[in-house]
């Protein structure tokens, strides 16, 4: 660990040394180059807390944000990745970061995103009324595959209990992602904000 | 000739950029744009001085004569943007080509051939701003994340998300009042001036203080003037210099000053009341309120003093207190005059918030006088609250009032699919009527169902009679009847089931918001409308306040009042111990926001919830079916309702 933050260190003054004596010979840039190489890596070591767990759908039906019931098992019975975060509309701080997560992903994987069922489910249920969902939904430029769930309290509990993400106030929220494989029936679970890309590579770790 | 071009260099922070400062002082009229990247970033355009000789080749295809730097998406469309503002030459210099001096004129000689060559119009620099004017954008981009051309804010969250300012913006987290707050276990740091130009050195944060060259950093680049990063959940913003400056020197106002209404020692507080409000119910609220004041005073008398008597830890603290000192602002005449009674009270003495309230009719013009004036108001007694359907943010209601009370009544008709007619009986210019009209709006969009009103004479009771008459000449299968227990007293329903084909709603709001037993009410017909806690709880939910009550020898007669005047109070204090001593009114509406811990507490309302911009606690009620005198202790059948309409 003390090894690469010195690596850290020496590439934060590198531009400098190399730029100040510009007859530089390549061989050093590709060395120091190298050192960089090595950042990257340990800059990449994921920020969140990852485990693989297994949970029982619910038996509950929600209503989505064009007001249609949902029934959850049914809709998680599907041949297709599922990504399932826990959201609501007026939250500030964790959801717009996990929101705006899908919809970079959504762009990043174009046509592809439409065989991937993006789940965002609320936590305060009767605030997100299908109403205030679409309107989310469209203020995050969401593509079809991403749907918006709300339903009453009782069941919205039970939905958070069944993924231990059971919170008894919305503001205590943690920023918790699901993933799915379509082959597998555990569930990854990532505790922690992620990047675009690591949120990427999780998806893309799940058709392997 | 060219005559002028902007210069995008990438430099390091707080290095001299020779290579840039010298072409800016060359070729009078060049602007120089400083973007400071990330040290890995930085490190990969010094590899490529060369390549700009390439990259000049490609600028002459493109229109506007720029010389791009192709690295990054980001910084592509950075320059890009640029490049559009400006409209002149644009030089995008790796961070080495603008550091040496042979580079840079190399740069000139290239500058000056593309000049020649494309012969390019040149805008001049934007005409300078008012202070003002700059503080407008600023907030623009803090709140709605808009800037001066309209275009959404551009910037990258956890390193590689790209967000817009349509999507969210400074003040979503930030909050109004930039004093910014906590979930779960992330957390908004503040951005006050008196938090940014001020170092930290608490547990948490440690840092310098800012000044506006590393705030520009912390905003651009996501670093602290010690150069450590910011948390990736602070996006990095791309804005160009004259919006920076919006920014900072909005930042700058931000909870700047303490509002009014406070001084050393006392903290100003108002509350409302009119004429023509029942008495017993005005006797009860100020009852409650002075209470509270009391006993809140009382318990913290001596809390100033202990600054002065001891070595306590963070002492500061206790400067926080202050008495609190209640005004009651009554209200005379039509409520038209209302508003400039207000001003003239507020003029007189300025108060830092106001609470509870209880007006005949309709809130509204309280609603707009604190909008106006920025007052917090929070929980005012009233089913006629106003500024439904807007942003508007200093007035926190339990409910929508009637108007909630209304999209259930036709939620529930939708849900039995009971389309067709729906007569409406209320007294004009009573909160009934409001329940009225707020029906007939919000069924104007479900098909195939048609509203009739009938309003009621003043002082006059319904009677049966003419009540059926009104559903006949109506043709109407369902009846809402927006009145008090007083003008429905004396009728009874009882065998109309043929003339009356759908149910009868009544709205528990207009019966006082207790359940007192109307004749009318009898058989599986009636609905009542019922924001309120189940009467069969009732009791055992009033325990929270009763002993409290009791031992200030308050009478229990309005419930309602009583239990809502106490919880006003209590989220009064609420939120103004979550502030501390930061005594600003957004924070304390941004505090409120986030105190749905406390939503239990209420007295009265089951299911009150609190987030940010919601100022509509309630946001459904029971369906109450089998209204019979029994019902007070186990009604057959309550459905919770929250409309979806």
């Amino acid at each position: 660990m003390i090894h690469i933050e010195n690596n850290i260190y020496s590439t934060k003054r590198l531009p400098v040394t190399i730029i100040r004596n510009t007859p530089f010979s390549l061989s050093v840039i590709s060395f120091f180059l190298l050192l960089t190489l090595n950042v990257t890596q340990a800059m990449a070591k994921p920020r969140y807390n990852r485990t693989v767990e297994e949970y029982k759908i619910p038996d509950i039906t929600l209503i989505n944000q064009d007001g249609e019931r949902v029934p959850l098992v049914k809709y998680l019975d599907t041949e297709q990745p599922v990504i399932l975060e826990f959201i609501f509309a007026t939250c500030t701080t964790i959801c717009p970061i996990l929101s705006i997560g899908y919809t970079n992903l959504q762009d990043q994987l174009g046509a592809e995103a439409a065989n991937l069922r993006l789940v965002s489910i609320s936590i305060d249920p009767e605030y997100d009324t299908p109403e205030v969902m679409k309107a989310y939904l469209q203020r995050y430029n969401a593509q079809p595959g991403w749907d918006f769930l709300t339903g009453s309290i009782g069941d919205i509990n039970v939905a958070m209990r069944a993924f231990d993400a059971f919170v008894p106030d919305k503001m205590g929220h943690r920023p918790l992602i699901f993933l799915r494989s379509p082959k597998e029936k555990t569930w990854v679970r990532i505790d922690g904000l992620m990047s675009g890309k690591e949120l990427k590579n999780e998806y893309l770790q799940l058709k392997k | 000739m060219l005559l002028g071009a902007t210069i995008v260099q990438v430099p390091h922070r707080g290095e001299e950029n020779k290579g840039g400062t010298a072409i800016k002082n060359t070729v009078p009229g060049w602007k120089l744009v400083r973007r400071p990247v990330s040290y890995r970033k930085k490190y990969l355009y010094s590899l490529l001085p060369w390549s700009f000789v390439v990259l000049f080749f490609l600028s002459l295809r493109e229109k506007s004569g720029a010389v791009y730097f192709l690295e990054t998406e980001s910084l592509q469309q950075e320059i890009r943007r640029i490049v559009q503002e400006n409209r002149g030459i644009t030089v995008a210099g790796g961070w080495s080509a603008c550091n040496g001096w042979l580079t840079s004129l190399f740069l000139i000689v290239l500058l000056s051939f593309a000049g020649v060559c494309q012969g390019k119009e040149v805008v001049q620099d934007k005409e300078e701003v008012s202070g003002e004017e700059l503080i407008a954008l600023g907030r623009q981009i803090y709140r709605q994340g808009i800037l001066a051309d309209g275009e959404p804010v551009e910037a990258y969250v956890m390193g590689d998300v790209k967000v817009l300012g349509t999507q969210f913006t400074c003040l979503n987290c930030h909050g109004r009042s930039g004093l910014g707050g906590a979930e779960g276990k992330t957390y908004t740091l503040a951005v006050n001036p008196a938090a940014l130009f001020s170092p930290r050195e608490s547990v948490y944060l440690q840092r310098s203080a800012y000044d506006e060259g590393t705030l520009e950093v912390a905003i651009r680049q996501g670093e602290t003037p010690e150069g450590t990063a910011l948390s990736t959940a602070m996006p990095v913003y791309h804005l160009a210099d004259r919006e920076m400056a919006a920014l900072i020197a909005y930042l700058k106002t931000l909870s700047n000053e303490f509002s009014p209404g406070l001084t050393e020692e006392e903290l100003h507080i108002a509350t409302v009341i009119s004429d023509q409000v029942d008495p017993m119910a005005e006797h009860a609220m100020l009852a409650v309120m002075e209470g509270y004041f009391k006993d809140k005073n009382a318990r913290t008398r001596n809390e100033r003093k202990r600054v002065d008597h001891g070595p306590f830890y963070q002492h500061y603290r206790l400067k926080a207190y202050r008495q609190w000192v209640l005004h009651v602002w009554e209200l005379h005449g039509p409520p038209e005059t209302w508003t400039a009674q207000l001003e003239e009270y507020y003029n007189q003495q300025p108060v830092f918030a106001m609470v509870a309230g209880l007006v005949q009719g309709a809130w509204e013009p309280i609603h707009a006088f604190c909008e106006k004036n920025e007052i917090p108001n929070v929980l005012p007694n009233t089913d006629w609250p106003g500024g439904i359907g807007t942003d508007d943010f200093y007035t926190l209601y339990f409910s929508e009032g009637l108007h909630l009370e209304s999209r259930v009544i036709a939620a529930d008709l939708v849900a039995l699919q009971r389309s067709g007619r729906v007569l409406q009986v209320y007294r004009p210019g009573e909160k009934g009527a409001f329940g009225a009209s707020s029906f007939r709006e919000t069924v104007a969009r479900i098909e195939g169902m048609a509203v009739s009103d009938w309003a009621l004479e003043r002082g006059a009771r319904l009677n049966r009679a003419e009540l059926l008459n009104w559903v006949k000449e109506a043709k109407a299968e369902t009846v809402i009847l927006w009145l008090s227990a007083e003008e429905l007293a004396g009728v009874s329903l009882a065998g109309t089931e043929q003339m009356i084909a759908g149910p009868v709603y009544l709205s528990s709001s207009m019966l006082g918001g207790v359940l007192t037993p109307v004749p009318l009410i009898e058989g599986k017909r009636v609905k009542l409308v019922h924001p309120f806690v189940l009467p069969k709880n009732q009791e055992a939910v009033f325990g929270r306040v009763r002993v409290w009550l009791e031992s200030r020898n308050i009478p229990l007669n309005d419930h309602r009042i009583l239990g809502q005047t106490y919880y006003a109070c209590m989220m009064l204090g609420e939120g103004l111990m979550h502030i501390r001593r930061h005594f600003y009114r957004d924070y304390l509406m941004d505090a409120l926001d986030h105190s749905n811990a406390k939503a239990i507490y209420s007295v009265n309302y089951p299911r009150l919830s609190y987030g940010p911009g919601q100022r509509y606690l309630a946001k459904g009620a029971f369906i109450i079916e089998e209204t019979a005198p029994e019902m007070k202790k186990s009604p057959a059948s309550a459905t919770w309702i929250v409309p979806y309409l």
